[in-house]
């Protein structure tokens, strides 16, 4: 009888004591950052003197009114005309947009960002560069240049500028569209990979989606890279 | 119970002590909370100009909500002058969105939000202020920007091995960034569990971010409002990846 009350006096304490901390826990991690977080907008909300000063509501409405269709026709004015296309570098997707309206969206594929390590100076980052870029050139049977990773990648010697070896035919697709820089919108042998980061910077499409994008954007459109 | 009491005098007295350390503790920290909470308040409101805390018209909700969408298409026009990705908390419609040149490229649904609502009652002058345009300065992330893999080119055809990446999926994104107007923001990734539904426990992961932070500032010595936001992980991922280091930053609420 006397074990059995000094156990339930000794667990009554600890239960005490573990209440006492859970409370402390509780009251530092959740409830003492809500109070911080209260007391600051409770400063900065006060409202300052003057506020209460009398206002003509009408004609302020008016003015931020006119204000407001002023802004939307400027915002209006940043959205590209004709056709835009959006491409998504993280989830390897894209949308086409033609009058302000999104007529088709699928997967695509995007860089790799694999760095291929030729030596301790030289090195290639396969990755799709980010922002805006304006479709410069449409090309049907498009041939493919290939340049000096192309080789390096394969392990071969890297032939000269113009040599014959750098020229293959059919294997980027029916048409492509060139952003610059060497970038391209085009097609692939490897329609299974597409939906995945599998390229040298390019971006991939399926061969209808490809054909769809080359309709709708004519030279000039903006593609949108993030 | 006077027996009890002396005989198990040692426990009650550990007891008493633990209790008076921990309540010592907690009022300590108490004070030193609310008080760096005060101070920065009490110095943003004094960096704010004396004529931007004063304006008649910012009391009419009517009013207010107009001038509201006006400062962030404001916002908007400015940031689209760059040539970066920017990014645009709109917290009144629930939306984050990655923006470049005016066109928005991607909107993610705000999930969850805390504290809900976030500085609902701002003076004028502070409503500019937390409005402004911010840049991000400090910036953590449990993935990499760019998950850039390093291959060794092959020397010739026979060293060409195909490359295998890894099948792990990455885990969910938590992007904790600071920004220049002395807002901390969490962006949480909500992945899918086993049975491809959305998954996800907000309480643990506040109560997470919340131990870091006593870990970190045991003494809350100075404080900056935390904004904790949690969005469909994809969104999450694509938006982190998407703005720049030192990426613009605009809010609306």
């Amino acid at each position: 009888m006397e074990l059995f009350k000094k156990i339930l006096v000794w667990l009554m304490l600890i239960i005490t004591l573990a209440l006492a901390l859970l409370t402390f826990a509780y009251f530092n991690i959740s409830v003492l950052p809500e109070i911080q977080y209260k007391k600051y907008q409770a400063v900065l909300s006060k409202s300052a003197a003057g506020d209460s000063v009398s206002v003509n509501i009408e004609a302020e409405n008016k003015a931020l009114d006119k204000k407001i269709s002023q802004l939307n026709k400027r915002m209006q004015r940043l959205i590209p005309g004709n056709a835009f296309l959006i491409i998504n570098t993280t989830n390897n997707t894209f949308e086409l947009y033609k009058n302000n309206q999104l007529i088709r969206e699928g997967k695509c594929s995007t860089g790799s960002f694999i760095s291929l390590e030729v030596d301790s100076t030289k090195s290639f980052l396969f990755e799709t560069p980010k922002g805006v870029m304006t479709v410069q050139n449409k090309i049907t049977d498009p041939v493919w240049t290939k340049p000096d990773w192309a080789f390096i990648e394969e392990g071969l010697p890297v032939p000269p500028p113009g040599h014959s070896s750098r020229r293959e035919a059919h294997v980027l697709g029916d048409y492509a569209l060139k952003l610059g820089d060497g970038y391209m919108i085009h097609g692939t042998l490897y329609q299974r990979l597409i939906g995945s980061p599998v390229t040298h910077g390019c971006v991939r499409m399926l061969d209808d989606d490809l054909e769809a994008v080359y309709n709708t954007l004519p030279i000039g459109s903006k593609v949108f890279i993030y | 119970m006077k027996e009890l009491l002396v005989k198990f005098k040692a426990g009650f007295i550990t007891l008493i002590v633990i209790t008076f350390i921990l309540i010592a503790i907690t009022a300590f920290r108490y004070v030193k909370a609310t008080g760096s909470a005060e101070n920065a308040a009490k110095e943003k409101l004094a960096s704010i100009p004396e004529e931007e805390l004063h304006n008649a018209s910012w009391n009419i909700p009517e009013i207010q909500e107009k001038m509201k969408d006006i400062h962030w298409m404001e916002r908007t026009l400015t940031l689209a002058k760059s040539d970066s990705l920017n990014l645009g908390i709109n917290l009144a419609d629930s939306i984050v969105q990655v923006q470049l040149k005016g066109t928005v490229l991607l909107q993610a649904k705000i999930q969850k939000q805390t504290p809900s609502p976030f500085f609902e009652n701002l003076n004028y002058g502070t409503y500019l202020d937390f409005t402004k345009i911010a840049t991000i300065t400090e910036e953590v992330a449990n993935l990499p920007k760019r998950p850039i893999i390093k291959v060794q080119a092959p020397k010739n055809e026979n060293e060409v091995k195909e490359i295998k990446k890894d099948t792990i999926p990455d885990p969910v994104l938590v992007w904790q960034f600071v920004l220049d107007n002395q807002i901390d923001v969490v962006i949480t990734g909500i992945g899918l569990g086993i049975d491809s539904l959305p998954e996800t426990n907000f309480n643990k992961d506040l109560l997470k971010y919340n131990v870091g932070k006593i870990k970190k500032h045991w003494l809350p010595e100075t404080y900056q409002p935390t904004l904790y936001l949690w969005l469909d992980d994809k969104d999450a991922k694509a938006i982190f990846r998407a703005i720049p280091e030192r990426g613009k930053v605009a809010f609306k609420n």
